[in-house]
């Protein structure tokens, strides 16, 4: 034969290319990834969803569903929560080996199947997600120490390094997703002093500047996960007063007023939703009477449930996540000095609630700083409702505020916290959540902060300094 | 022998080479940290030494000139666009059937506005850095006339009977009106500040000019920017509209109905510290409203968490009933339901609408289509038949067309652009786009228009709240005067806009460094600075400004004493750039300021407008030191008179671009000049930009 | 109720002078803010008058005012002049140079700008340029050059930089300079001449006619060729060739105290602290209120100088002005306002 060098070569270029395609992540290779729970477990997808019993385990199978699932992790006595890297070749999921044990986060190679250990923490940790710049997040059990059992965030590097508590309220946090935009999404539940409703709050990878993203209708619980499209959409499950899992969609731009529940009229209870391709959905889903939550697809275009990918009389599928590449998110930049001991709290007009500005005779004159156990002190606000504190940093405090009478006007607030230098504002207090604050330079800014807590035997003393000498 | 001479060449060579890589590769390493203040830019040599030549064969050899259409008109009949190309100087004709560019008329420099008579015989061009308009004969395609105008002509409207052109004089400030019979200028009116659009009623009476720079105002108390009414019968401002708490009010347009006035604005958040972008901390953009009765609304076109940067131009479907925006930083045209807007304003009370000024929510109640387009539109225009849009992207060099009644982008005009997109272009995109922010809140373009300044005084909050407030600092000639910030701390362009920036301004991932060089590249190379026609039209001084010239170089005061070299005003500013690029201090710290030298300011644009100094307390250049400067520690001034100071005044209003000196300083001050050093700053810290 | 028959003698008498009578006051009872007025200009159908209480402005039969609330440099108003370029309204006060455009105000000061002095005695627009006499020297606005000039004793023919008129015409300006006589600048040539009393006597008129009467002159204003100078101790007129000088004791003028002048087309308005008088060079008119109630005379004096032939005839009329001490004047075709130091008046022009 006399094939001709160049086109032997160009042949083997085009099969090594070929062939390199096909072993790329996003071919049409990718699998679906979900967690199986055994039906005859005492745990039903309508309860708490991060409580993988016994026997749950992670399984692959075929973009179409086609296959017998490949059970991912046989040496775990249960798993859950996976969430694919950007590259589409690993998975980080919570898992636990031994029966009595503790919940910690661990990493697989898709590739080979390898796992390894990133935590090793005193409590179980939960829904871990990957963020950029060779992090992940994760939510831990925090020892109760009289305020009840509550969940926390932390950050830590891939080889398990530079760990980093990030959120510091009472409350049960979970993530539900990372937002392209870099921030996370956690379902956040206050449980000291009592137990709040569930909401939706984005907060940067460092903690900083959290805010209400979505809270649900009265009477509806939010399922935990929550996927966003390119396009723009936040897809997740919510349990209606009624007691039906629905399929809901948010619109990222908007989303705490543009909620659309899209399968009403679809008898079925709906657990847990991922982009596939082409627009569709893969869905966890139960139909009416079956006993177990299968793997389907939804269009969302004609609201319908399409194909079943995945079904199995003995196993719920729940959590599917699709294991290719996909765009990371913006790796938010951090500010933040971890060894500087404060924080800053500016308030434009604490008298700004909801869309208007109290009456004159309803104006609260100063604002209270609670902590967990105790007051950290009263402060006068400005003429123009600002004020401008100096907390330290990562206390959980709450804020109210008090009129002549010393009665309360607003409040308390839901839990904040302030990390080392981190400078945050409010627009007012209680304040429609769409208003951007007026362009005026708040009065209480022309002077130095108060620091919290207040020495109430000096009345409030303001700080001299910001203790950061020359910076650069 | 030969074989083995050259084998022992070979080895020597590769010896060498080897010997040299690494103290050259250490010695590349410490520079591009230097010059970065990262430690892992990749050593591209290119990124500076091929992309960053301001001038010179290697500038010519890696750029191009790009057409950048900017403002267009369209004949009568609808036959033929006519498209300002800003960057390349032409007027094109564009025929609209063929979609294609039939001719290509030179005119002057950085024209702004085309206008067509209602004939459709004649156009009049606005060149902005030319002081004047052409007048085109649209049957011949000639240039038939030039119209000298106040300084930076920019928008135009005709008046209604076709008699009056109406010339807004973008850098001066004024509204020239022109008499088309006589072809003089028959007056001249005060508009706004730095004003750019202009917009006549249906009814013909009044006419409508934007601003972009906020009026006068005491320091650090909230802005407005002005819409001068013209009345065109009378030919007088009947009133100046202030917009509060808005600025860059690019243009304006009028329904047909004549019941609303549309205006593009910005509503900037300067006076709040700078801490956090979430929430709309930093800008909001949207319209104004201006009704007959008098009545202003601001309405934003943002939502909570997306903004729609920079609108740009705003025009009107036939029929009156959609406004379209070019949000020219996010690549969208934002469609608005007027009639939405109508009922809006008249089921809304008073207070409700104060508040819309600034709710980012309610924008889904009036905007109805958001149209992705290509790059950076700008200018806009209905056909007369009113079903097209034609919509210039500045970027892309391209005219989108858009189905009025479908609002679907059906097709593209290419204007026949450089296909290459160099380094500077690319970063002239990602200077003008969005996308560099935390949910598109702004562009570099929003605070540096026209890659000059905004005349914003900012509170950037690097520490703290409320302190080390700011002056925003112009683009013009930077290359030239590192180090950056009014601290000094940024020796390069790099680092400024480099991890920092993203900290601390943009609160979002920082560029990558393909991105950081290609801004690099535009910041450096692509910005030019309007010539100074106004104060120095020619080069030659006015005897004021030569007496200024001479106070500002003297060595000994009035009685006859030595002025301290440190105390002499070349000391500091030094010509070509008037900065010796240290860090001084001239007695102007503030309260509020941390106790820091500033950096020198150049003075080469000085004569674009107020505020000045560090924090933008002057509002004027008197101020520096008829309130601020009395102690004789920002020169040696007590020994002056009122005349002598205005004579120094007008001097530094004088001072151009060195691109456009016509003189040597360096010769005719050389016994003073060459005692002074400029010095490279020093580096001040590395980190890792990823 | 006024008597037509007053007024068909006196117009008979007055030959081509414009007469004026039916005159109405206002005082701060009317709505105006102050009733101490310094300086009156009409603007097509409304009047703005300068108090030391702010602006006032007379439309629609109400008065509005404005103070330094609203922008104005100053609440004391002492020059007013309207550019008939873009209309904009130009107001020297006691702190700063205000321009009053489209219903906003700019104030220039000594601090913000390059204007001499903040103290305004005068103003005036020619074309796109704004001149303004102060108490720092003259000052020369270029709005399209954006560029201040001052003049004072170092670079013009003053005697020290107080200067308290400024006019123009016929491109040149004159400056009423306080010690300096009268200094004309070529707008052109860009050339200053001054004009001194050549007598060099502070107290007497040595001689006649021979240039202006006194080195300290109060006003000047130009019209119809003729410049025509104030001061407090008589006043002149000059053709480009020739000086006259007028005192109260040898013509029409009520007083040798003039405050202010103001020439519109021949006719001149002179400001005294007796009255008004007005002139065209060849018949003299003045107004000047009774003591004892608000009636007054008109006075006429046929002729430019009194001579035994040439006197000064009295007719008594029912209204006169709301105070003798005269210090602004504006007149048209159809009115004459005038402010004084206790209100401002309104002449109707008898037709």
């Amino acid at each position: 034969m006399n094939i001709p060098r160049t086109y032997l070569i160009s042949g083997i270029l085009i099969l090594a290319g070929l062939f390199l395609v096909s072993c790329h992540p996003q071919s049409k290779e990718a699998v679906i990834i979900a967690t199986r729970v055994p039906v005859t477990a005492s745990v039903s997808p309508d309860a708490d969803l991060i409580a993988a019993p016994d026997g749950s385990a992670l399984v692959s199978v075929g973009p179409d569903g086609q296959g017998k699932p490949e059970v991912l992790t046989s040496g775990f006595i249960a798993a859950c929560s996976p969430h694919v890297s950007y590259d589409g070749r690993h998975i980080l999921f919570s898992g636990k080996k031994e029966k009595e044990g503790l919940w910690q986060i661990w990493e697989m190679d898709l590739r080979n199947k390898n796992t390894r250990q990133i935590t090793h923490c005193k409590g179980s940790c939960h829904t871990p997600y990957y963020l950029p710049g060779g992090r992940l997040v994760f939510s831990r059990e925090m020892p109760d120490t009289g305020t009840g059992s509550f969940l926390a965030l932390f950050t830590l590097t891939l080889d398990g390094k530079n760990l980093r508590q990030i959120t510091y309220h009472p409350n049960r946090d979970l993530i539900a997703t990372i937002l392209r935009d870099g921030r996370i999404l956690m379902l956040s539940r206050r449980v000291f002093p009592d137990t709040g409703k569930a909401k939706m709050l984005a907060l940067r990878p460092n903690g900083t500047k959290m805010e209400l993203f979505y809270e649900g209708g009265a009477g509806t619980t939010t399922g935990l996960r929550m996927a966003e499209t390119p396009e723009g959409a936040i897809w997740f499950t919510e349990r209606s007063p009624a007691g039906k899992w629905n399929l809901a969609r948010i619109v990222y731009n908007r989303p705490l007023h543009s909620e659309k529940i899209c399968t009403e009229k679809i008898p079925g209870a709906f657990y847990s939703v991922a982009p596939y391709d082409s627009g569709q959905l893969v869905i966890s889903f139960k139909k009416p009477g079956d006993a177990c939550a299968t793997l389907a697809l939804f269009s969302p275009k004609d609201k319908k449930v399409q194909k079943t990918l995945l079904s199995d009389k003995e196993y719920h599928y729940l959590d599917p996540v699709i294991a290719r590449s996909y765009e990371r998110p913006r790796n938010l930049p951090d500010e933040l000095m971890c060894s500087y001991p404060t924080g800053l709290l500016m308030s434009q007009n604490v008298n700004l609630t909801g869309d208007s500005v109290l009456p004159d005779n309803m104006k609260a004159v100063s604002v209270e700083i609670l902590g967990m156990d105790k007051s950290f002190g009263i402060v006068p606000v400005e003429k123009d409702g600002s004020f401008f504190l100096k907390i330290p940093a990562n206390l959980p405090f709450r804020l109210q505020t008090l009129d002549n009478n010393g009665n309360i006007v607003l409040g308390p607030s839901e839990w904040q916290w302030l990390r080392p230098f981190e400078r945050r504002g409010c627009v007012g207090c209680h304040e429609d959540p769409e208003l951007s604050p007026e362009n005026i330079v708040p009065r209480a800014i022309n002077t130095w902060p108060v620091v919290v807590p207040v020495d109430t035997s000096r009345k409030g003393v303001r700080a001299k300094t910001f203790n950061v000498g020359n910076m650069k | 022998m030969m074989k083995k001479k050259k084998i022992i060449w070979v080895v020597v060579v590769l010896v060498v080479a080897g010997l040299l890589f690494i103290p050259f590769h250490r010695f590349a390493r410490e520079h591009v940290n230097y010059m970065t203040a990262t430690t892992d830019h990749p050593l591209k040599c290119t990124s500076c030494h091929l992309h960053m030549a301001d001038r010179g064969p290697v500038y010519d050899l890696v750029n191009k000139t790009y057409i950048s259409p900017y403002n267009l008109a369209v004949s009568p009949d609808g036959s033929r666009l006519y498209v300002v190309g800003q960057e390349a100087n032409v007027l094109l004709v564009v025929d609209v059937a063929d979609g294609k560019v039939i001719d290509k008329i030179p005119v002057g420099k950085r024209p702004h506005t085309v206008v067509v008579t209602q004939d459709g015989k004649n156009a009049y061009v606005s060149n902005q850095w030319d002081d004047n308009v052409y007048h085109i004969d649209l049957t011949t395609l000639r240039i038939t006339d030039t119209l000298p105008t106040g300084n930076g002509p920019a928008g135009m409207v005709l008046s209604k009977d076709g008699k009056y052109l109406y010339v807004v004089d973008s850098y001066s400030n004024e509204v020239s009106i022109f008499d088309l019979i006589t072809g003089q200028e028959k007056r001249r009116l005060l508009a706004g500040v730095n004003p750019t659009g202009a917009a006549i009623s249906p009814s013909g009476k009044w006419i409508y000019v934007t601003s972009r720079r906020v009026l006068p105002r005491p320091y650090r108390q909230p802005l407005s920017t002005e819409v001068t009414v013209i009345d065109a019968v009378h030919q007088r401002v009947k009133e100046r509209k202030k917009i509060r708490d808005a600025y860059l009010m690019e243009n304006a347009a009028f329904t047909p109905q004549g019941d609303l006035a549309l205006i593009t604005l910005t509503r900037p958040k300067n006076l709040i510290p700078s801490i956090q972008v979430e929430e709309g901390f930093m800008m909001t953009h949207g319209f104004g409203v201006l009704l007959p009765d008098g009545r202003i609304i601001q309405l934003l076109t943002d939502e909570p968490n997306a903004y729609y940067s920079n609108p740009f131009d705003v025009v009107i479907s036939r029929d009156g009933k959609k406004a379209f925006i070019s949000s020219a930083a996010v690549d969208m045209i934002q469609v608005i339901d007027l009639d939405s807007v109508r009922a809006l304003i008249a089921r809304s009370t008073p207070e409700e609408l104060q508040l819309y000024a600034n709710h980012r929510g309610i924008s889904n109640r009036y905007v109805i289509r958001r149209i992705p387009v290509g790059s950076d539109p700008q200018g806009m225009i209905i056909s007369p038949d009113g079903k097209y849009l034609y919509v210039t992207e500045k970027l892309d060099d391209k005219v989108a067309i858009i189905n009025v009644n479908t609002l679907l982008k059906e097709g593209q005009i290419d204007l026949g652009g450089p296909r290459k997109i160099t380094m500077a272009r690319k970063g002239r995109r990602i200077f003008n786009h969005a996308g560099g922010t935390f949910q598109n809140q702004y562009s570099c373009y929003t605070c540096h228009p026209d890659a000059n300044e905004d005349g914003l005084i900012y509170n950037m909050a690097g520490v703290g709240m409320g302190r080390n407030v700011t002056n925003t600092m112009s683009l013009y000639n930077i290359g030239k005067t590192r180090p950056y910030k009014w601290n000094g701390h940024n020796q390069s362009v790099y680092k400024q806009d480099g991890y920092r920036f993203s900290t601390y301004l943009t609160r979002t991932e920082p560029f990558n460094y393909d991105d950081l060089d290609a801004l690099v590249a535009y910041i450096i190379t692509g910005i030019h600075n309007p010539p100074n026609l106004r104060y120095n039209p020619d080069g030659e001084l006015t005897a004021a400004q030569k007496r200024g010239e001479k106070i500002f170089f003297r060595t000994h005061t009035k009685d006859g004493r030595e002025i301290p070299l440190k105390d002499r005003c070349y000391t500091c500013h030094p010509p070509p750039y008037f900065t010796n690029r240290q860090l001084e201090d001239v007695g102007t710290l503030a309260e509020t300021d941390d106790s820091i030298p500033f950096d020198t300011p150049d003075l080469a644009d000085l004569f674009l407008g107020a505020p000045y100094m560090h924090d933008g307390r002057a509002a004027t250049l008197e101020e520096i030191w008829t309130k601020y400067g009395s102690e004789d520690r920002h020169g040696i001034v007590s020994d002056m008179t009122k005349d002598e100071l205005n004579d120094m005044v007008e001097f530094l209003k004088s001072i151009r671009d060195p691109r456009y000196y016509t003189r040597d300083y360096s010769e005719e001050y050389k016994p003073l000049l060459e005692h002074i050093k400029i010095y490279d700053p020093p580096i001040v810290e590395h980190k890792k930009q990823h | 109720m006024y008597g037509a028959t007053d007024y068909d003698a006196i117009k008979k008498a007055a030959g081509d002078m414009p007469v004026y009578g039916h005159w109405k006051s206002f005082t701060t009872e009317n709505g105006l803010p102050a009733d101490k007025a310094y300086c009156v200009r009409i603007d097509g159908d409304r009047v703005l008058v300068g108090t030391n209480h702010g602006l006032a402005v007379y439309e629609d039969g109400k008065w509005t005012n404005y103070t330094t609330k609203d922008g104005l440099g100053h609440n004391g108003v002492l020059a007013i002049d309207v550019s008939q370029l873009t209309g904009d309204v130009w107001l020297g006060t006691l702190g700063g140079l205000t321009r009053w455009s489209g219903g906003s105000f700019y104030t220039f000061t000594q601090l913000n700008s390059g204007m001499p002095n903040d103290v305004i005695y005068s103003v005036i627009c020619d074309g796109k340029d704004v001149w303004v006499a102060t108490g720092g020297g003259a000052g020369h606005y270029d709005t399209y050059k954006d560029q201040w000039e001052i003049y004072m004793e170092r670079n013009a023919p003053m005697h020290e930089p107080w200067t308290y008129g400024v006019c123009a015409g016929d491109g040149k300006i004159w400056i009423a300079a306080w010690g300096g006589g009268v200094i004309e600048y070529n707008t052109k040539t860009k050339k200053f001449r001054d004009y001194t009393d050549p007598d060099e006597q502070m107290e007497l008129d040595v001689f006649p006619d021979d240039g202006v009467v006194h080195d300290i002159t109060t006003g000047v204003s130009y019209a119809d060729g003729i410049l025509w100078v104030a001061t407090y101790f008589g006043v002149n007129r000059y053709d480009g060739v020739h000086w006259k000088t007028y005192f109260d004791k040898d013509s029409g003028l009520l007083s040798n105290f003039n405050n202010f002048n103001r020439a519109v087309g021949p006719v001149v308005y002179f400001c005294t602290d007796k009255g008004l008088s007005t002139f065209n060079g060849k018949t003299w008119i003045s107004y000047q209120r009774n003591e004892n109630n608000t009636g007054g005379k008109v006075l006429i004096t046929n002729g430019p100088k009194l001579t035994d032939r040439v006197k000064t005839t009295s007719y008594n009329v029912h209204t006169s002005l709301s105070h003798n001490f005269v210090l602004g004047v504006d007149a048209n075709e159809k009115e004459i306002w005038i402010a004084t130091s206790h209100g401002v008046s309104r002449g109707e022009r008898i037709k």
